[in-house]
């Protein structure tokens, strides 16, 4: 086996990594400005890619139902956090367990009655691939990689550089000292959710060109983005990107040198993570 | 706000990892038979043998996989409503009560016994994944109710369960793995690829498929090898990794028993990838997907799906061309606007069965049920399936076809099938030696 293989290889487990991390970045957001496990986040996903399909039919602009899609959903989610989520922020852990757990079923269910329960797909976009070491690389990897590094600037300029991400950087590293200085916890909450919720509903969006979408598609990737979530480190964006990158090239060699256990392997750096740095790479205890 | 820990964190997402990633494990087939309609005993004088004769529905009805409990139900509920309209069984009506299964064995059980014990179901239909039936098939005896399995297909239900355990409560209606592993392997043997190589969900039913398939396909043709092996997990995302690492192998076959969502992100990126370029040959491509003819995959997938490339399910609505298979088409097109799944024919014959099972015997008596149903032969739309009396695996045969995009139809149509009679390739008990497939190589004809 030659370097081209195990690095083309390395450049499609970026490209699978992408998804994991454009998911797991608006998880880990969300519970690290509200501390709530949101469990509908793989719902919003599953919206994203339906609203970009219905959008699509509509305006025929891929970019464009992308986007509207992401904003439908963003709204949605700041619907939720304002008029259920809110209402258990004082309460035990479970209750956030059991509301966004219901909210998966709710619109599980909404959306077999509006879209119907046989999967739908829309065109392929992104369509042929790219001579790489000889190989064929789709093009739709390469968007993968550059929709996932796009976000990670956003993100990073959105925390680092606007008066929103300071504010949202205050109330999550000390809440009370925040909102004692006068920021107002409800706005930062609901925007927060509303933004993670967005990330969401655009990775649903992304992904539907290269595959499809169903009823109840959230509930596999966002597994995945747990497990994601978990090895970063709770809340933490820039372990949510590396923790991603480390699944998505596992899997990839894994494929390539021990296919009968690629489905084992993000467990095993799971548990591995558990076991040296329970916080998480770059988590904090 | 209450503090969420690390722990809590943990346990919550373990707990609903846990529950979700058990759902994985549906996937084997659907298809349906019917059962003749037998005119005379539909007005039998004197006393109903019940008021309402109920039969509890147990499919996926929830999260990723609920498209195969609604394909089962359009089934089903067509053969009910057919029914009641014809003056029910022996005059009964007949109820069917619909039970989410979730894909959980644990959920699954659940529901048998609360369908016989507070709904007081006569019957279990149903039953969509391999690891959901093998759990369900246990409690039978203790309900002491029949199960007709209308879907989940490992080859250890019947052979194992059924034949070795003596479990004589449940029966198959659909083909068990044998149409994905053996039947693929005679397709595979008129092929000239020699190299082969599998995209397989890695579970049960990929294991089976893939470990019968290579049994058979070395024994009709010494000369191919087997050289590249990729696992899916269910619900995969991106499966340009596998297929990248699959054609390193440079195979000129692939067997792939992918289905629903996932086969759907697989055919549309190995067509990206350059997979189906690779098995390219005169005639069409080496690339075998026995359940690619399911509905659901042929409304998504539509054109997209490469013409020529070779599919099947456990019920094709092509399939045979009787008057009794053009009606159901008809009854069933008509009613949901939708060709019949394959779970969708075996769900409207597991009804009809029953059917016949009470006007045949005049009882709801177990041990009768039984014996009548052991060796007996029901006509459906399938064609005739044979009950085999010592595994009570139904045995009729489902072509493999090539894909082919009619503008007169909404979804790609099949031409060149290719069919094997059923008991030349289903296994046979005691389920230790392969059949002599070297001799029925020979027999495969064609029935276009």
């Amino acid at each position: 086996m030659d370097l081209n293989t195990i690095a083309f290889q390395l450049i499609l487990g970026i490209a699978s990594a992408m998804l994991y991390w454009i998911v797991s970045s608006g998880l880990t957001f969300t519970f690290g400005v509200t501390r709530v496990l949101n469990f509908a986040h793989g719902a919003f996903y599953m919206l994203g890619a339906y609203f970009t399909l219905s959008f699509f039919a509509l305006t025929q602009n891929y970019l464009l139902a992308l986007f509207l899609g992401a904003i439908i959903v963003a709204l949605i989610g700041a619907g939720c956090e304002r008029g259920l989520i809110s209402l258990i922020y004082g309460l035990p852990v479970p209750f956030q367990l059991i509301l966004t757990f219901g909210l998966v079923l709710l619109f599980d269910d909404l959306v077999r009655i509006f879209w119907g329960s046989v999967p739908k797909m829309m065109p392929a976009q992104f369509i042929g691939s790219i001579n790489v070491f000889g190989r064929l690389l789709p093009v739709f990897s390469l968007y993968l990689i550059l929709a996932g590094i796009a976000i990670a600037l956003v993100l990073y300029f959105l925390l680092s550089k606007t008066d929103w991400g300071v504010e949202i950087r205050a109330i999550t590293v000390d809440p009370e000292t925040a909102m004692c200085s006068g920021l107002n916890p409800a706005f930062l909450y609901a925007t927060a959710f509303m933004f993670g919720s967005f990330l969401a509903g655009l990775g649903g969006g992304l992904y539907l060109p290269i595959s499809s979408a169903s009823p109840g598609m959230g509930e596999h990737i966002i597994i995945y983005a747990f497990i994601v979530t978990v090895i970063g480190g709770l809340g933490s964006i820039k372990g949510a990107f590396v923790s991603a990158l480390i699944i998505g090239i596992i899997e990839s060699l894994g494929a390539l040198f021990v296919p009968w256990m690629t489905i084992a392997l993000p467990y095993i750096a799971l548990s591995a993570v558990l076991l040296l740095r329970p916080e998480g790479i770059f988590g904090e205890e | 706000m209450a503090e969420m820990t690390r722990r809590d964190f943990i346990k919550y997402a373990a707990a609903l990892g846990i529950g979700l990633a058990v759902g994985g494990g549906i996937g084997y087939s659907l298809k349906k038979p019917e059962v003749q309609v037998v005119k005379e005993s539909a007005s039998v004088v004197g006393e109903k043998i019940k008021e309402t004769i109920k039969i509890g529905h147990i499919a996926i009805f929830s999260g990723p996989f609920s498209t195969y409990g609604e394909l089962q139900k359009r089934g089903s509920l067509l053969a009910v409503e057919e029914i009641n309209k014809e003056g029910g069984i022996l005059g009964s009506k007949v109820e069917i009560i619909y039970r989410d299964s979730a894909a959980k064995p644990a959920e699954a059980v659940k529901q048998v016994r609360s369908l016989v014990e507070s709904e007081g179901c006569d019957f279990i239909i149903g039953i969509d994944s391999s690891g959901v039936v093998l759990g369900v098939a246990e409690v039978m005896p203790e309900v002491n109710k029949l199960l007709f399995v209308t879907h989940a297909a490992t080859h250890k239900l019947t052979e194992e369960l059924v034949y070795k355990k003596g479990i004589k409560e449940v029966f198959r209606i659909a083909v068990p793995v044998y149409q994905d592993g053996i039947m693929a392997a005679f397709i595979a043997s008129q092929l000239p690829a020699t190299k082969w190589a599998c995209v397989h969900p890695d579970y049960e039913y990929g294991y089976a498929s893939w470990e019968l398939f290579k049994k058979t396909l070395s024994k009709l043709r010494p000369d191919v090898e087997f050289v590249g092996e990729a696992w899916a997990k269910i619900g995969t995302t991106d499966f340009t990794p596998l297929i990248s690492s699959v054609m390193e192998k440079k195979p000129d076959g692939i067997h792939t028993v992918e289905w629903g969502v996932d086969l759907f992100t697989f055919v549309r990126q190995a067509k990206q990838t350059g997979l189906f370029d690779a098995v390219k040959y005169d005639g069409g491509y080496a690339w075998i997907n026995p359940m690619g003819y399911s509905i659901d995959a042929m409304e998504a997938l539509a054109t997209e799906y490469p013409e020529n490339c070779w599919v099947s399910g456990r019920y094709l609505w092509v399939y045979p061309d009787t008057p009794l298979n053009r009606k159901f088409v008809k009854a069933h097109l008509d009613k949901w606007g939708h060709f019949p799944a394959y779970s969708g024919e075996t769900s409207y014959t597991a009804v009809y069965l029953i059917k016949k099972l009470i006007e045949l015997t005049k009882t709801l008596d177990i041990d009768t049920h039984i014996k009548t149903l052991e060796d007996m032969v029901v006509f459906s739309p399938a064609g005739a399936r044979y009950i085999r009396k010592e595994d009570h695996q139904a045995m009729y045969e489902v072509p493999y076809g090539q894909i082919k995009h009619d503008p007169n139809y909404s979804i790609p149509v099949l031409t060149n099938l290719q069919a094997v009679p059923a008991e030349e390739y289903y296994r046979y008990p005691p389920f230790e030696e392969m059949p002599p497939y070297k001799e029925l190589y020979k027999k495969i004809v064609t029935k276009a």
